[in-house]
């Protein structure tokens, strides 16, 4: 299983950070769970800050998921659905059954 | 040294957990020089309120993504002071809710920033401040049915100052100043040619102390030598400023820059007030960035 940790989305989140409004109503959603061909499931991830760690964590049942053979991602996705991603894995359908758990990391920390 | 700020740290992840709505926006002066530090540095020392010069929000907000300044966010601010002086030590950047929170501390020394942190009434000062952005994949592991990765976004600081100083005006009725501040009742006692550059002796008479202590403040010890090209060079702990000597005959201020005032300063009581005399020496040479 490979994975590709990627912002695209980085200058969207320096204006978020600044402040800066490129529309009305635009505002940053939490870490959520995304999958290929399926658009946003509907497992929003339980998201967690510890001092300056944020973390998303999601399970999936590969048993009674109806969504099994998708990839899964975790991405930021403002509310005007633009896609920040953070981290897109190629898994697809689990080669064992049952609960698949994916915990997914930002952590922000000081530059020199 | 400038310090991204504990809670400023912890503000910006609460932006990815939906805790909070605030945005970095503003920028204050204050005139404490206590060292930063990350993690205790929650407020300003002094924050500066006079003179219009309070806490406000950037006139300039936005994200770059150039050369010198990649993927960062940049916010300036000018501040004016009207009716008085101010005196700069330390700028923060804060954060725009009810209680701002400081993001970023920077202190400077005592003779780090132009005409020594002052500024004077009608003249500004630009404060740029910058948050790089840049971001490392951390780690990745997968087990059995246990999928954990993790990013890490480095936020770096970056402060700028620039203290307008070439507006440097005299005061009404003053035919000589430094940086703004009067030479009162100034005559030229001497003036020395040197190659490329200059040296004046002025007397003054001041019945206002302040006057000499204003002068004082922006006066430090200076070395005066000749380069191996004959042209006179000065070396001070103090940035140069700008003389500003009444013209008669053309009715303008002729302004000399890359002058240092020498710290001696020798002073005379007389009638209700004092004489004083003030030496200025002209570099030929900029000062080093």
């Amino acid at each position: 299983m490979a994975v590709t940790q990627t912002v695209p989305g980085l200058s969207e989140i320096i204006q978020r950070i600044g402040g800066i409004v490129p529309g009305s109503g635009y505002s940053l959603e939490s870490i959520k769970a995304y999958t290929a061909g399926w658009g946003l499931i509907p497992y929003i991830p339980t998201v967690v800050r510890t001092g300056t760690t944020v973390t998303a964590t999601y399970s999936e049942n590969s048993q009674t998921n109806e969504y099994r053979g998708s990839f899964i991602y975790f991405q930021i996705i403002s509310s005007e659905n633009t896609i920040l991603t953070l981290f897109e894995t190629d898994y697809s359908y689990p080669s064992f059954e049952g609960t698949c758990l994916y915990q997914m990391s930002i952590a922000f920390v000081r530059g020199t | 040294m400038v310090v991204l700020t504990e809670g400023g740290l912890t503000l910006i992840s609460q932006m990815f957990s939906n805790e909070t709505d605030e945005a970095v926006a503003k920028i204050q002066l204050g005139s404490g020089n206590t060292t930063e530090e990350l993690t205790s540095n929650s407020a300003l020392d002094s924050p500066i309120t006079d003179y219009g010069c309070g806490i406000a929000t950037a006139t300039t907000i936005e994200y770059l993504n150039t050369a010198e300044h990649p993927q960062s966010l940049h916010l300036r601010k000018i501040f004016s002071p009207v009716g008085g002086e101010i005196t700069i030590r330390e700028i923060g950047v804060l954060s725009d809710g009810a209680s701002p929170i400081l993001v970023m501390r920077k202190v400077f020394s005592e003779f780090e920033l132009e005409n020594n942190g002052v500024v004077p009434a009608g003249e500004s000062i630009t404060i740029d401040a910058y948050l790089a952005f840049s971001y490392t994949p951390g780690s990745y592991t997968c087990q059995q049915s246990v999928n954990i990765g993790s990013v890490s976004l480095i936020i770096t600081p970056s402060l700028i100052t620039d203290l307008y100083s070439a507006g440097f005006s005299c005061p009404p009725g003053t035919f000589v100043c430094f940086n703004g501040r009067a030479l009162r009742n100034a005559e030229i006692v001497s003036v020395t040619e040197r190659r490329g550059a200059r040296a004046w002796e002025f007397r003054c008479y001041t019945q206002d102390y302040s006057d000499i202590s204003k002068i004082n403040a922006v006066a430090a010890p200076v070395e005066v030598g000749l380069s191996i090209t004959g042209r006179q060079y000065t070396s001070s702990m103090l940035k140069t400023g700008t003389l500003r000597i009444w013209n008669p005959l053309t009715r303008v201020y002729d302004p000399y820059t890359r002058c240092r005032v020498d710290n001696d300063i020798p002073v005379e009581p007389f009638g209700t007030g004092w004489f004083y005399s003030v030496t200025v020496y002209e570099s030929y040479y900029e000062d080093d960035a």
